[in-house]
């Protein structure tokens, strides 16, 4: 009787989870909604005040955009400065993460920590004497002064998250590898790496999304020549009279790669955020 | 040939002891990078910090000490600034925290579609930050905006909100709690499915309130996850960049100014290196000083 009753009264406060979560879900939704929404209107019916609900949507703002050679030009850096520092820091981390996942050696905390403590640095603090290192000798405004410097913001990201998927990797198979004559190393190439893989392939895309992601190293560092798509959705704000369609066009445009990629890998996104310091 | 077999029972009993040059091998490649990226700049940033450096002027650099750092001690500006820090991340990081920890709560529930519901809840916090910024622009645009439409139905009307000067770091929170409570959420609610659940059995059956079970039961045990989700948002709260950039410019004036886009303008818009680099330092270790202090206060180990 008293089972019974304390059960009907969990299931009726799962009923009210259900409900309390759906409202902040359509919440926290709306914004990304309304901001589609007016991507797809037309300039009156953007401006319409009360707001139009339902409207005859339309891809004129998205033609105008993409129109624009410069914002595909954007892209394009984006694209190539992402993948070339991403290269560059699995090359470095990933072996890095296996050694902290795997060997006990001197120090191996301290530098465990200084990995770690790249992240805290303010990413400002960290521009300033680039800038004026890139500066002296005339990098600025490169694709290769911010694959640097996106090197800097993901590095750490790399390493913890990496870190945590080898320590998951049962140290048996090592074991055994070696017993059939594999060396340490060609155990790590051969039976780790590629077990590994997927793990490589969602590190890889965290990376990608904070390179993509990134708007200050950008803002500072490339002119016109290397200036990335954040960036130059960022030059709409500046104009005086704002075009609600096309800001919202290109903001939607710059969020669909991320959106999609996150969607990949979204179970590891929470480790990439909190650099592996979570299993999940 | 009893030799070798020793040698060989050797390498298998204590397979994970190499030649110590493994190791080091693999890690050499991270510590050159990061000795270059994050070492380099460090002590060039405490060298430029000792100079009067103009960007404009940069024939003029001279060496002046620690002028730089006493200059900062006495501005009020960096005082304000480092107070509207304390106001953004404090609130900011509190909402999220308390909202958060009230979704995973919901999430810790059985219900349908709970899966569906987390993924879209996600959303908010991998969106593209311009992006988001430029979303909320639009909403909060004084005439035109969704917002106080909405705010209309309830007679409140017109306000100004990145606009106003009061209004500005409020405004600005709001956007930082809609993108980072999921953040909050999802590590809280991770956290709360680990815990085994015949406890929370055990002390209902035995007649705990909900707030009992809250109290005595969920809260200590996520001690752990609470303090890595609480030290992550801060460090990241403590830089935010984008958002602020992008909706207000550090304005009206300097209401919505952050240590953060305070070093950012001291260095590319007054051209100021010299001060803006020790800036940089301060700003740095106030960072240090935050994490060390929440790492031994919760004493949870960072790096396993």
């Amino acid at each position: 009787m008293a089972a019974g009753q304390l059960h009907k009264r969990e299931k009726l406060k799962d009923r009210l989870a259900f409900v309390a979560t759906l409202i902040i879900t359509v919440i926290m939704l709306f914004p990304i909604l309304w901001m589609l929404g007016i991507s797809l209107k037309t300039r009156i019916d953007a401006l319409a005040m009360p707001p139009r609900w339902f409207f005859r949507p339309t891809l004129e703002n998205y033609k105008l955009v993409f129109a624009n050679s410069d914002f595909l030009h954007g892209f394009e850096n984006s694209l190539i400065i992402a993948v070339c520092s991403l290269a560059l820091v699995l090359a470095a981390g990933v072996p890095a993460a296996y050694a902290l996942a795997r060997f006990k050696f001197t120090r191996k905390k301290d530098i465990a920590f200084w990995i770690l403590s790249t992240r805290m640095a303010p990413p400002v603090s960290v521009l300033i004497p680039f800038y004026l290192m890139f500066r002296s000798v005339g990098l600025t405004d490169t694709k290769f002064a911010l694959v640097i410097m996106h090197v800097t913001i993901n590095l750490a990201l790399v390493i913890w998250v990496m870190r945590s998927f080898f320590q998951e990797i049962p140290r048996e198979l090592e074991e055994a590898a070696l017993i059939d004559g594999c060396t340490p190393l060609s155990a790590f190439t051969r039976i780790v790496l590629p077990l590994s893989a997927n793990g490589i392939v969602a590190t890889a895309i965290l990376g990608f999304v904070f390179s993509w992601n990134e708007l200050m190293f950008a803002l500072v560092l490339a002119g016109g020549g290397a200036k990335t798509a954040p960036a130059f959705v960022c030059n709409y704000i500046s104009y005086q009279e704002i075009i609600w369609g096309q800001l919202a066009a290109s903001g939607v445009i710059v969020s669909v790669p991320v959106l999609i990629f996150i969607g990949m890998v979204q179970k590891y996104l929470v480790r990439g955020l909190a650099l592996g310091a979570l299993k999940q | 040939m009893k030799g070798s077999q020793l040698q060989t029972r050797g390498t298998v009993m204590k397979p994970l002891i190499k030649p110590p040059s493994l190791q080091g091998m693999l890690m050499l490649p991270t510590v050159v990078v990061l000795g270059v990226i994050s070492m380099l700049p460090f002590f060039y940033n405490i060298w430029i910090g000792l100079h009067d450096y103009y960007l404009l002027y940069p024939q003029d650099m001279t060496f002046i000490g620690l002028k730089n750092y006493l200059n900062i001690i006495l501005d009020p500006s960096f005082w304000s600034a480092l107070g509207r820090t304390v106001y953004f991340s404090g609130i900011g990081v509190s909402l999220e925290l308390a909202l958060g920890m009230g979704i995973a709560l919901l999430l810790s529930r059985d219900f349908p579609g709970k899966g569906v519901m987390l993924t879209l809840l996600l959303m908010p916090m991998v969106l593209t930050p311009i992006a988001a910024a430029y979303m909320w622009r639009i909403m909060y645009s004084p005439s035109l905006g969704i917002i106080n439409y909405l705010l209309s139905f309830l007679h409140i009307r017109g306000l100004e909100w990145t606009a106003d000067y009061n209004l500005a770091i409020p405004s600005l929170i709001l956007v930082d709690v809609w993108q980072w409570t999921p953040f909050m959420a999802l590590i809280l609610s991770a956290g709360l499915m680990s815990m085994p659940t015949e406890l929370f059995e055990a002390a209902v059956v035995d007649g705990a309130t909900s707030w009992q079970c809250f109290r005595h039961l969920i809260l200590p045990l996520l001690k752990g996850q609470i303090m890595v989700a609480l030290l992550i948002r801060l460090i990241d709260s403590l830089r935010t960049f984008d958002i602020i950039y992008a909706m207000t410019g550090a304005g009206p004036g300097h209401a919505s100014e952050t240590l953060n886009l305070y070093v950012y303008f001291t260095a590319f818009r007054d051209l100021d290196m010299g001060r803006a680099s020790a800036l940089g330092i301060v700003f740095l270790f106030i960072v240090i000083a935050v994490c060390t202090l929440l790492v031994s206060w919760s004493r949870i180990e960072l790096t396993d």
